[in-house]
């Protein structure tokens, strides 16, 4: 059952759409003026609106413009009585909605309710926050309510989060919600080569370099009325960053080796996973080009920090395999609790990744997902290792850890551990002997045999 | 001499008799699908002819005016 809403001012047609919706089980109210119907949208959520275009105190866009992102319908269809309409409406009123054309008759009521049905059940069936992100934890809930705000502008949002918090989810989540009728255009600056980069971004004319044997489109062109994606934008080389300056100030690109300037219009949605303060002292990002980008910064936070959704996302990533496979596993509570403990240094992509192996593992006749006796991945140990190497320590402290860790590397090899140091024997001993206790010489002849 | 815009005006509301008077036979042949009361059925036939007079009676004006 749809619960719809129905504004238009004609009693005659409310009378009659609102008893053959009734008759078809669904849940029809009526509004018939454009105050009316923001009161009703106000206090409901609807999973249709059938909107009149004229109104007597306004128009149906007024309507439209007045409902926060929470509580717009999930489908919108306008009644009208021109086809030429359409092509406005959806300039003013975004993609998402449709028209009925009048007359109306049974066959497309059916049709527009068959499509809002769908649509609720495939929402109902999420478990996901914009069908997209997994959580329910204070981090994520202030994350969605950064993502309603920006989505209602067309500002940039550079999103910085470490590797597997989800950043590219959080740029399809903004341009989901963003009403406009472009793409979805992700890129990866990290994986396009320097000598490529400018034909990737703004495309070419046909001969423009030696392999343009046609004219290619770029990034921005195909974003252009949508959202540009560009993932680890710190890793574009800094020399080449001024080109993406410009388009950003100016909203015009030329494509390589054309003359011509041609506008775009998209929201550039960058990500990182260099913190605020890399960025300043990595210098990887040019600071003009950061103020453009960041218009509007998000910070992504990491799985430790919401652990109380690890049980939300296991129990999705699980779901997700069982319907794929056709199978029924359960994780056990003590497994999860488990799950919880571990400190998931990948993030969510580690805990995703984990998920998804034990289901490997599992017998299909178990009835709980076998973990394996260790969590973690070769990679977990990493942040630990260059985790201390932050400001405030000495050299010495460190030079003595670099020390340690070689000589464990290398089975206690003193000779093997200076030539990997680059030091000499000597010196090497010199520093375990500062290192030892007092009294405790660490002898050169007999260790070096 | 009409102009346009009276001409848009006398479209869009001949317009809305033809789709009151498609919904509600709509309707009509639902209720009667539906073994909806007699009087039910009497009610929706009632607002097409209603519609049907309205549209003569706006045919009617129009003729006069041209």
């Amino acid at each position: 059952m749809a619960k719809i809403l129905i504004v238009d001012d004609d009693g005659n047609f409310i009378d009659a759409i609102q008893e053959i919706m009734s008759m078809l089980g669904h849940s029809p109210i009526t509004a018939d003026s454009v105050e009316q119907a923001r009161r009703q949208l106000a206090h409901s959520h609807f999973d249709l609106m059938l909107l009149d275009i004229m109104l007597p105190d306004g128009s149906g866009f007024e309507v439209i413009d007045g409902i926060p992102l929470d509580k717009r319908p999930r489908h919108i269809a306008f009644v009208t009585g021109h086809a030429v309409v359409k092509s406005v409406a959806k300039s003013i009123a975004g993609p998402d909605i449709s028209f009925l054309l009048k007359p109306i008759n049974l066959e497309k009521i059916k049709s527009l309710l068959a499509r809002t049905v769908d649509k609720k059940n495939s929402d109902e069936n999420s478990d996901k926050k914009f069908n997209l992100l997994v959580g329910e934890s204070q981090p994520m809930l202030n994350l969605y309510r950064m993502i309603e705000r920006v989505a209602s502008s067309r500002a940039n949002v550079l999103i910085q989060g470490e590797s597997g918090t989800g950043k590219e989810l959080v740029a399809q989540a903004i341009h989901k919600l963003s009403r406009c009728d472009g793409e979805f255009v992700a890129a990866n600056c990290g994986a396009i080569s320097s000598e490529l980069i400018g034909s990737e971004l703004f495309g070419h004319e046909k001969g423009a370099f030696t392999g343009a044997v046609s004219r290619k489109i770029g990034l921005f062109e195909r974003a252009n009325g949508g959202s540009l994606f560009l993932d680890e934008i710190t890793e574009m080389p800094i020399e080449l960053q001024p080109n993406l300056l410009r388009v950003l100030e100016t909203g015009k690109i030329t494509r390589l080796g054309g003359s011509k300037e041609i506008e775009v219009d998209c929201r550039v949605i960058s990500a990182t996973n260099r913190s605020s303060q890399q960025l300043a002292v990595d210098q990887c990002l040019r600071e003009d080009l950061y103020f453009r980008l960041a218009v509007f910064p998000i910070n992504l936070p990491i799985l430790a920090d919401r652990k109380s959704d690890i049980p939300l996302l296991c129990n999705q990533f699980l779901k997700e395999l069982n319907e794929d496979y056709g199978t029924t596993f359960q994780i056990s509570d003590e497994d999860l609790q488990r799950l919880c403990r571990y400190q998931w240094p990948g993030n969510v992509r580690e805990l995703r990744h984990s998920i998804h192996r034990a289901f490997i593992l599992t017998d299909q006749e178990e009835t709980f997902l076998k973990l394996p006796d260790t969590l973690g991945s070769p990679f977990s140990d990493e942040p630990k290792r260059t985790h201390n190497l932050s400001a405030g320590r000495t050299i010495q402290d460190v030079e003595k850890e670099l020390i340690t860790a070689t000589l464990k590397e290398v089975n206690n090899n003193k000779p093997k551990a200076a030539e990997m140091l680059g030091i000499s024997l000597k010196t090497l001993y010199n520093r375990l002997n500062e290192y030892s206790e007092p009294n405790t010489n660490v002898e050169e002849s007999a260790e070096s045999s | 001499m009409i102009d346009s815009a009276e001409l848009a005006e006398m479209r869009h509301q001949l317009r809305n008799h033809v789709n009151n008077i498609t919904m509600n036979a709509e309707l009509a042949k639902m209720q009667l699908e539906s073994d909806s009361s007699n009087e039910k059925v009497l009610a929706s036939v009632n607002r097409i002819l209603k519609q049907c007079q309205n549209c003569a009676d706006f045919l009617n004006t129009m003729s006069k005016n041209l």
